[in-house]
């Protein structure tokens, strides 16, 4: 039927696999407009979670965005957006890669200022209606040095490397008219245990 | 379903009332639109007739938009933004629902829509051009068929980019077929034409010159273009912000002849500087329409 193939399309453009059917100079074509779309993808994650995907590189594979994509169409629906969407795909593919807990805050920590976000990021919100959130680690210097080195182009052994300092970091966000305002809040808190 | 039916007209007797030269813009875009049109500054906006105006459905419409329409006398051809023209209608109720409300208001004198999928699970990943065979061209002149004798307005359905062929049927024989089985007309997109034919060792005047689907033409879109060169052969994507080529107003004139009388042209040009607006709406108001 018809309609069961756009559905093989579309989960094949972004899980990079042609449809059985599609055959010759279409094939082709399709292969490349996956590739086309992909590329966009990774601009996207790249510019969203800069940090995130150079240390998730290091640490897992060059090729760790493709484990993304593929997770990408399981979290699309009337109520999630391509960013949310690729959101929830890395949060999936940190999770099923069992990967460590400094790249899981890393990724929590750089959602917080992404403005088209539909949902709260994954990560250790305080109770009580506030937008604070505590991390293990000192999240700012991890991202600080990761933004280094991302930008650098570092070897991945430099990622790998990297040992995060021990935290806690408390971090508030406020809305801005159509942006997430950061701020530092681990003065107000200290270690303090919350329920 | 659907709102009511508001004409018993048999669909091939619609009056197809869009005529000259229109801009494309979104609801709030149109109100300065019509501030131009109005004061006739830019002075080329003298010569603009009508907006082509994409609409979704969750977009909230300006207060002044239907009193600034009104006043411009810009008429207006609403362009859905959503629609899985593919897939049965009634597969998406509230969204129909939701459009034909807006329809309503703004009063448009024609519907239209790029053919394919655009929603896939509710979210927008990017256009899936329409299979095109004999099978999809009957769901697609079906929907549009049912869109016509719901809004009482003509539908015109639109070639979208493509830039994968899936398919037995050649894209301009699969839009004649959906005219005919919708009894419904068609937008040719120039560019999206060119960039089928560039990926089916088409050449496109002569491919364009030969199709007796012309008659279904109701509006044609043209922007500007860049080609890709990461294939064995060069892309060509629509790209608004571009300027527009003779290229493509010439093949919009072999459309006009081949159908012997002036279709509406649509330029397409969001994102492209005010200067090189001004200078689209002259060159083809000139050449086609003064």
């Amino acid at each position: 039927m018809t309609a069961d193939r756009y559905d093989e399309l579309m989960l094949g453009l972004y899980r990079g696999i042609a449809p059985d059917w599609l055959t010759g100079p279409s094939r082709e074509l399709f292969v490349r407009d996956s590739m086309r779309r992909r590329c966009e993808l990774a601009l996207k994650l790249r510019r969203l979670w800069k940090c995130t995907t150079y240390l998730a590189c290091c640490l897992h594979s060059d090729d760790f965005a493709l484990e993304v994509f593929r997770a990408l169409p399981d979290h699309v629906s009337d109520s999630v957006d391509l960013t949310t969407a690729l959101y929830l795909g890395l949060d999936q593919a940190f999770r099923d890669a069992g990967s460590p807990d400094h790249l899981q805050e890393l990724l929590t920590y750089e959602s917080l200022a992404v403005s088209e976000l539909m949902c709260a990021p994954r990560g250790d919100h305080l109770p009580g209606g506030t937008e604070v959130f505590r991390f293990a680690y000192d999240v700012k210097a991890m991202w600080g040095r990761m933004s280094m080195y991302s930008t650098a182009f570092a070897p991945a052994q430099f990622g790998k490397s990297y040992v995060p300092s021990p935290g806690p970091t408390y971090i508030a966000r406020a809305r801005d008219v159509d942006r997430w305002v950061l701020d530092d809040v681990t003065h107000a808190f200290g270690d303090e245990n919350h329920a | 379903m659907i709102v009511e039916s508001r004409t018993t007209m048999p669909t091939s007797e619609f009056v197809h009332r869009l005529s000259g030269l229109g801009i494309n813009c979104t609801p709030r875009e149109a109100v300065p639109q019509c501030r131009r049109k109005l004061e006739g500054t830019p002075q080329a906006w003298t010569m603009v007739d009508y907006l082509s105006m994409g609409v979704s459905s969750k977009d909230v419409l300006p207060p002044d938009l239907v009193p600034m329409l009104r006043a411009s006398g810009l008429q207006v051809a609403v362009h859905f933004l959503e629609l899985n023209l593919v897939r049965p209608l009634q597969e998406q109720r509230d969204t129909v629902d939701q459009l034909a409300r807006l329809v309503e208001v703004i009063e448009p004198v024609a519907i239209e829509q790029d053919m394919g999928l655009w929603t896939w699970r509710g979210a927008q990943l990017g256009l899936i051009p329409p299979i095109l065979d004999d099978d999809t061209a009957r769901v697609i002149g079906g929907n549009a068929a049912d869109l016509q004798a719901a809004s009482g307005l003509p539908f015109y359905a639109e070639n979208p980019p493509i830039d994968f062929v899936v398919g037995d049927l050649d894209l301009l024989t699969f839009m004649q077929r959906v005219a005919e089985y919708g009894d419904c007309g068609l937008v040719l997109d120039i560019g999206h034409l060119v960039g089928y034919c560039a990926i089916t060792d088409r050449e496109p005047s002569e491919y364009l010159q030969a199709w007796s689907g012309i008659r279904h033409v109701r509006e044609l879109h043209i922007a500007g273009f860049t080609l890709k060169p990461d294939a064995p052969f060069p892309i060509w994507y629509d790209d608004h912000a571009e300027a527009i080529g003779d290229y493509s107003l010439d093949l919009a004139a072999l459309a006009h002849e081949s159908a012997g009388r002036k279709i509406p042209v649509t330029l397409e040009q969001e994102g492209a500087s005010m200067a090189r607006v001004v200078d689209h709406v002259t060159r083809t108001a000139r050449r086609f329409f003064v």
